[in-house]
């Protein structure tokens, strides 16, 4: 995904894209491009190298999309690495599917330094807190460890804090947290609880720092049991005024420097899920760890997040008892999700709809492309969704209600801009501090279309393997046939208009119903 | 009766808009037709229409509706508390934020109702939890439509109007939702539209028709397939209509600069255009004040009281006050006691208030008693959906039972 890395092909093969006289040497120039495959008619199994660049008359059945090896695999990368890029279906052709998510969840250990390099280039100042959003959008666009940074998601959402709460001033504290997500995204869920109540972003978002003896606040003890590890029904209100006891004490420091202070701290005995004693933040969390609901609770948090909403029970019990067993090693958790036969059911295929970010991200890898990280925040946000800015205790709500009148626009409008280009795209009407616009330049159509298309036909067949797995029905084909072919045929139209038809293609597919479902 | 899926074939929104439709700032000039119909605007005026403003994060209704000459609110509120002779005084116990002065003349001209005591049995203190409960309308519906939902599916199921509802934000307020009622939702009107789908206006209105028939064609069966052809279709055509409405209303008076003003004159400006807006929601957040409140509630009362004054005055302006009618909530009031945080912690019961010319003004229900506490809170003297039931049943005129899961007694007089 880097820029330098393919940068001097990249730029060869735009410029042939437009050149008719140069197909030969693309395709010299493009010796990968093998990798790209169709569905095989019918579904059935293909092998990722095996089919002709021709694709299915018929759309795949939602139930029978994920027989197909191909989109099984684009299915995995969309939903723990953001999108099924060129890049990653190469390195995972061929691979079996368990061997696939072991790569993945190994991805912390892989070298982001360029990334690093990359945001300290961008030179973000980060006591604004649009420049603290931007600063992990920019990551997001460009990191070589996506799945790493899924779970960093996961953890924003169900573990939330919000900028809302920190105050521009101390918004930075956000980038410590997210940081903290990112060092221990695939660690223990106790070591995270025990970390997150001495989070300064979390402090400041449930109060716990203006918790003292005597004047327990209880904002903390109760999402810790409701939000992050029970679930409302599982303890009494009386457990929360015990569990704030035991978090009396724990404080900052101008803000942003966790600081224990013995003298606000209350040391009675406290009666806390039926047990007695002179309980601390972290004798709570053992506590609540060892209650029944607990791994339940994270098993579906985690399956609904990669898999798929509302899961039976009977789904959510084999994947809770690797919680339980595993002493809630998170790693082994989401592997047994990634891995369950549940993920690869016909239930899970296109079952979430896409957050922004997802959509927005997952686009952008997709396209291999590096717009200014501002102005895919303020996309975003128009979308419904700012990092770092939930829009309460609970995180974001999700599902159906990312879909409404306005935030279709959105979406719709970030497609066009992301394929168009724009000079200073979607900046905020009323600017807050660190939100501005930014530039996007018109994404490089390479990533999709290695080779130029000669026909509609195959413009489509590339177009929509690559953006949603190539099952399109033949009525939706023709309709894209049919834009494409306007005013005189695709292939005899003039080279100009060629590109700007491809574009539109694009537009429509990333703005279309399929790509809006993860 | 034209259906989406007629529009989408004909590729040509009708929309039904009042009189002011005339300049339509749209890149897509021209590939739509506005039909104004006299009928419509008609019918509109004379349904009622419900706007619905709530405040996020638990507004402390001690210090809203004080009542100051209580010696048991001083000493719960040592440091916060509105002092005696800083009230606007409502009579001889209670007294209104002086931040809220604009409400004032609305209570003399008795527009103003204020319900005291508002909460539930059993509460529950978190945001959204207690959000959920006042949203659906019963903890017996907490995971289903909201309870404006249902009555938006209901004028649904008879036609499809997705301006019956209109929510001003970028996403639906939980309370309009409903699985069967697709609505308008738009944080305003300049951004409310597709914007440069492409450089000229002839390819943007090729890629618009050819992703309309994307929509159109997607199969039916698939999972959120009617969730997204509303979704496109809906914002299509209310697009236009709530740019139209926008151009063409203006205000009779100034709405103060902040988003509960803009979103409140946006709503009246789609009012004015005709259109038949049953419910409207709008937010005003920031309530959640732990610590340091004094400062932060105060702007967010100034805020509230200038721009429900400067709504009411638009309405009453166009001959409208009379089918509008707007009430606040917020998911509870705050604890009785201030915090050792200059702040107070999430509590139970609080005033909330209906605005409008259809309404009997006063107080209304029994207040609560502040040397009866419960565990540091407030117990409830009315059951929020007695406010709902009445909302329902004599302003809105459909059944409640259904909706709340249960017959709750109407509010005498409240709604006049």
């Amino acid at each position: 995904m880097d820029d330098g890395q393919t940068g001097g092909i990249r730029i060869s093969r735009r410029r042939l894209l437009g050149g008719a006289a140069a197909s030969a040497a693309l395709l010299t120039a493009g010796g990968a491009t093998a990798a790209i495959v169709l569905h095989e008619r019918g579904g059935g199994t293909g092998k990722p190298g095996s089919a002709a660049v021709t694709a299915s008359r018929t759309a795949p059945a939602p139930s029978r999309a994920l027989e197909s090896a191909d989109t099984r695999l684009r299915h995995l990368l969309r939903r723990a690495a953001f999108a099924p890029t060129p890049e990653l279906l190469r390195k995972y052709a061929g691979m079996p599917l368990d061997a696939v998510v072991d790569d993945l969840l190994a991805s912390p250990a892989i070298d982001d330094s360029a990334t690093e390099q990359a945001i300290a280039a961008l030179k973000l100042d980060t006591s604004k807190p649009g420049d603290v959003v931007a600063t992990w959008v920019a990551r997001l666009i460009r990191t070589e460890r996506p799945a790493l940074e899924r779970q960093v998601l996961f953890w924003h959402g169900l573990l939330t804090s919000g900028l809302t709460k920190t105050g521009a001033k101390y918004g930075r504290v956000m980038l410590t947290q997210n940081q903290f997500f990112r060092d221990h995204a695939f660690d223990r869920f106790d070591v995270l609880l025990k970390g997150v109540v001495r989070d300064p972003a979390m402090m400041l978002w449930l109060d716990v720092h203006t918790s003292k003896k005597g004047h327990p606040n209880e904002n903390y003890a109760r999402e810790l049991m409701e939000l992050f590890t029970l679930g409302a029904g599982n303890y009494t209100e009386q457990d929360v005024r015990e569990s704030a006891r035991a978090h009396t004490g724990y404080s900052l420091e101008e803000k942003t420097g966790f600081v224990f202070r013995p003298a606000q701290h209350d040391n009675g005995q406290k009666t806390f899920l039926g047990q007695t004693g002179n309980f601390d933040a972290d004798s709570i969390v053992d506590i609540i760890l060892r209650q029944d609901a607990a791994p339940a609770h994270l098993a579906r948090k985690l399956f609904e997040f990669y898999a798929y909403p509302d899961p039976a029970e009977a789904t959510i019990a084999p994947i809770a008892e690797v919680a339980r067993s595993t002493g809630y090693d998170t790693k082994q958790v989401v592997r047994a999700v990634l891995t369950s036969d549940a993920f690869y059911s016909p239930q899970a295929y296109r079952a979430i709809v896409k957050s922004p970010t997802e959509y927005a991200i997952g686009a952008l890898r997709l396209l291999d492309a590096t717009p200014d990280a501002h102005a895919v925040v303020n996309a975003s946000r128009v979308m419904g969704q700012t990092l770092f800015d939930p829009p309460n205790v609970a995180g974001w709500p999700g599902g159906r209600t990312w879909l409404g009148t306005s935030t279709w626009f959105a979406r719709v409008n970030a497609a066009a801009m992301l394929m168009n280009g724009a000079t200073n795209a979607a900046r905020p009407r009323q600017g807050t501090q660190g939100f501005r616009g930014g530039a996007v330049a018109p994404a490089n159509l390479t990533a999709i279309f290695p080779s130029p298309p000669a026909s509609a036909d195959e413009a489509i067949a590339m177009a929509a393997l690559a953006t949603i797995d190539g099952g399109i029905a033949d009525d939706a084909r023709a309709t894209l046939g049919a834009y494409l072919d306007e005013g005189g045929g695709f292939a005899a139209l003039p080279e100009a208009q060629r590109l700007q038809r491809l574009r539109g293609l694009l537009t429509l597919l990333v703005a279309s119903p399929e790509y809006q479902l993860l | 009766m034209l259906t989406r899926r007629d529009f989408i074939k004909s590729g040509v929104a009708l929309v039904t808009l009042g009189s002011a439709h005339a300049a339509i700032p749209t890149v897509f000039k021209g590939a739509f037709a506005i039909r104004a119909s006299e009928a419509d605007a008609v019918e509109a005026a004379d349904a009622k229409t419900l706007v619905i403003v709530q405040l996020a994060g638990g507004n402390d209704g001690l210090n809203t509706v004080v009542p100051y000459r209580d010696p048991a609110y001083a000493k719960l509120r040592p440091t916060l508390g509105v002092a005696a002779d800083q009230v606007l005084p409502l009579g001889d116990e209670f007294g209104l934020h002086p931040k809220l002065a604009a409400l004032k003349p609305l209570w003399d001209g008795k527009k103003l109702a204020i319900v005291h005591g508002v909460g539930y049995p059993d509460p529950n203190f978190s945001h959204f939890q207690s959000m959920a409960i006042w949203q659906s309308g019963g903890p017996q519906n907490a995971a289903g439509d909201g309870w404006l939902g249902s009555y938006l599916a209901k004028l649904e199921a008879e036609e499809h109007d997705p301006l019956h509802g209109f929510n001003v934000d970028r996403m639906i307020a939980p309370e309009l939702y409903s699985t069967n009622a697709p609505i308008v939702s738009a944080a305003d009107a300049e951004s409310y539209g597709f914007q440069h789908l492409a450089a000229d206006e002839a390819e943007a209105r090729r890629r618009q028709t050819a992703l309309l028939k994307l929509y159109d064609q997607f199969p039916k069966n698939l999972p959120y397939a009617a969730l997204l052809e509303s979704a496109a279709t809906d914002a299509v055509s209310s697009s236009q209509a709530v740019q139209a409405a926008a151009a063409g209303h203006t205000a009779a008076v100034d709405y103060p600069q902040t988003s509960i003003a803009s979103g409140l004159q946006l709503i009246a400006q789609v009012i004015a255009s005709g259109a038949k807006i049953r419910v409207a929601h709008v937010t005003l957040g920031g309530f959640d004040t732990h610590s340091a409140q004094l400062n932060e509630h105060e702007k967010l009362l100034g805020n509230l009281g200038d721009a429900l004054a400067a709504f009411y005055a638009d309405l009453a302006a166009l001959g409208r006050d009379g089918d509008v009618m707007t009430m606040t909530w917020s998911e509870f009031g705050r604890r009785a006691g201030e915090n050792a945080s200059e702040g107070t912690d999430h509590g139970t019961a609080a005033p909330l208030f209906l605005i409008g010319g259809g309404i009997s003004g006063g107080f209304f229900g029994k207040p609560v008693d502040l040397g009866s506490l419960d565990n540091g809170n407030l117990k409830f003297t009315t059951d929020f959906r007695s406010v709902y039931a009445s909302v329902l049943e004599k302003w809105l005129g459909t059944p409640s039972e259904q909706i709340l899961g249960g017959q709750y007694p109407l509010i005498d007089g409240l709604v006049a």
